[in-house]
């Protein structure tokens, strides 16, 4: 039989790791093998010595400390921990709610969002007549700045008027924002051509 | 008072009961402070070691099953996290110095019964020994640490080391050789 074997036998029934069987077999081989025979005795020295190796004793004092520390550092962990803003999420009883009620917002989101146009819209016209309004509170009191806007309101509206397209002419009409907003001067022009197209 | 059992200890640890955690470490601590220190041959890294594979196993222990005894997992924890330290540590190459007789104490009763130059002899002995116990790869190192310094069998170690009880005898079996060799010139003189 190989030594290499036998020597890690031997290393195994040191740690008592061996069946009774490969002891009778070691102990046949022993017998005749000077080296195998060495290496034992080498090896239990080695281990004899080593087992008598000692770590320094800790005393009570010093066990007390580690307690004390251990205890103060897993108090600070825990209270880290319960600052955490998943720390909750780990019970049940509050990811489950909490999950339906993301759910939830998310879908309420997604709904918004798909009916956002119509919101857009809806803004759109009351927006129109603010931006009337924003226009007037721009200008205040400023006579050079009024004169102008009305002038090219005057303008846009005789080139309305001149204009063939009775379709613009009839929503300019029905437009009560335009109307409220429109100066004196402005409002006999329209006076004027109404006449006389219902004469015409 | 009542001595609570490990699993009923475990339980509250994970409901956050610290002083069932500091039980349990108090319970645990001087055999995993003693193999950590036996790896490190520095009682400050030690300390310290020991304190974090403890705070470490608070951190985790939802993910402790039960599979293995707290004992084995924690063992676990504790010589995983100082095999990547000295890992570490002989990569910066900055291993602390601490001479070896404040590393081990090599005074016990039968070394005082020796005669005064047998003790000179063990004494050289003891001091290379563990000088080669140190230098060993550190699978090795581990092995030999837990089964040896802490009296574990290979099943044992093989739980706290993750491989199988057959990879411990082997590396024992390495380990042996390798330390009879670097020994070898002190073995003769012994008597």
């Amino acid at each position: 039989m190989k030594c290499q074997r036998i020597q890690r036998w031997l290393s195994d029934s040191l740690d008592e790791a061996i069946s009774g069987k490969k002891k009778a077999l070691i102990e046949e081989h022993i017998a005749t093998c000077s080296a195998c025979r060495t290496f034992r005795e080498q090896i239990e020295r080695i281990n004899e010595e080593a087992m008598s190796l000692e770590a320094p004793e800790r005393s009570s004092e010093q066990s007390r400390e580690f307690a004390a520390r251990l205890r103060s550092a897993l108090v600070e962990m825990g209270e880290k921990n319960n600052e955490g803003v998943f720390h909750a999420f780990r019970n049940k009883w509050v990811f489950i709610p909490a999950s339906v009620i993301m759910i939830s917002l998310f879908i309420l989101i997604f709904v918004f969002y798909e009916k956002r146009d119509f919101l857009e819209e809806e803004s759109y016209i009351f927006s129109f007549g603010n931006a009337v309004e924003e226009i007037y509170r721009e200008i205040g009191d400023e006579p050079a700045v009024q004169e102008a806007f009305h002038a090219l309101v005057s303008a846009s509206l005789n080139e309305m008027l001149s204009s063939t397209d009775w379709e613009a002419k009839e929503e300019w009409e029905d437009n009560f924002f335009l109307w409220e907003e429109l100066s004196e001067e402005e409002l006999r022009i329209l006076e004027r051509e109404i006449k006389n197209e219902n004469n015409s | 008072m009542e001595v609570l059992s490990e699993d009923r200890l475990v339980a509250q640890a994970k409901d956050g009961d610290v002083e069932a955690f500091t039980t349990l470490a108090l319970r645990y601590r001087e055999k995993i402070y003693q193999a950590i220190y036996w790896m490190t041959q520095n009682p400050h890294d030690a300390d310290d070691l020991c304190q974090e594979a403890f705070l470490h196993a608070y951190k985790h222990l939802i993910k402790f099953k039960g599979n293995s005894s707290f004992y084995t997992w924690i063992y676990r924890i504790a010589v995983n996290r100082t095999l990547n330290f000295l890992k570490k540590r002989m990569r910066e190459k900055k291993r602390s110095q601490i001479p070896v007789e404040e590393c081990f104490s090599t005074e016990n009763n039968a070394f005082h019964r020796s005669n005064p130059e047998e003790k000179t002899l063990r004494q050289e002995l003891r001091e290379k020994l563990i000088q080669a116990i140190h230098t060993l790869p550190n699978p090795y190192q581990a092995s030999f640490i837990l089964v040896v310094l802490q009296g574990m069998s290979h099943s044992q170690a093989s739980q706290v080391l993750g491989c199988s009880a057959n990879t411990i005898s082997w590396r024992m079996f390495k380990a042996r050789k390798l330390l009879q060799s670097k020994l070898l010139p002190y073995l003769g003189e012994i008597k």
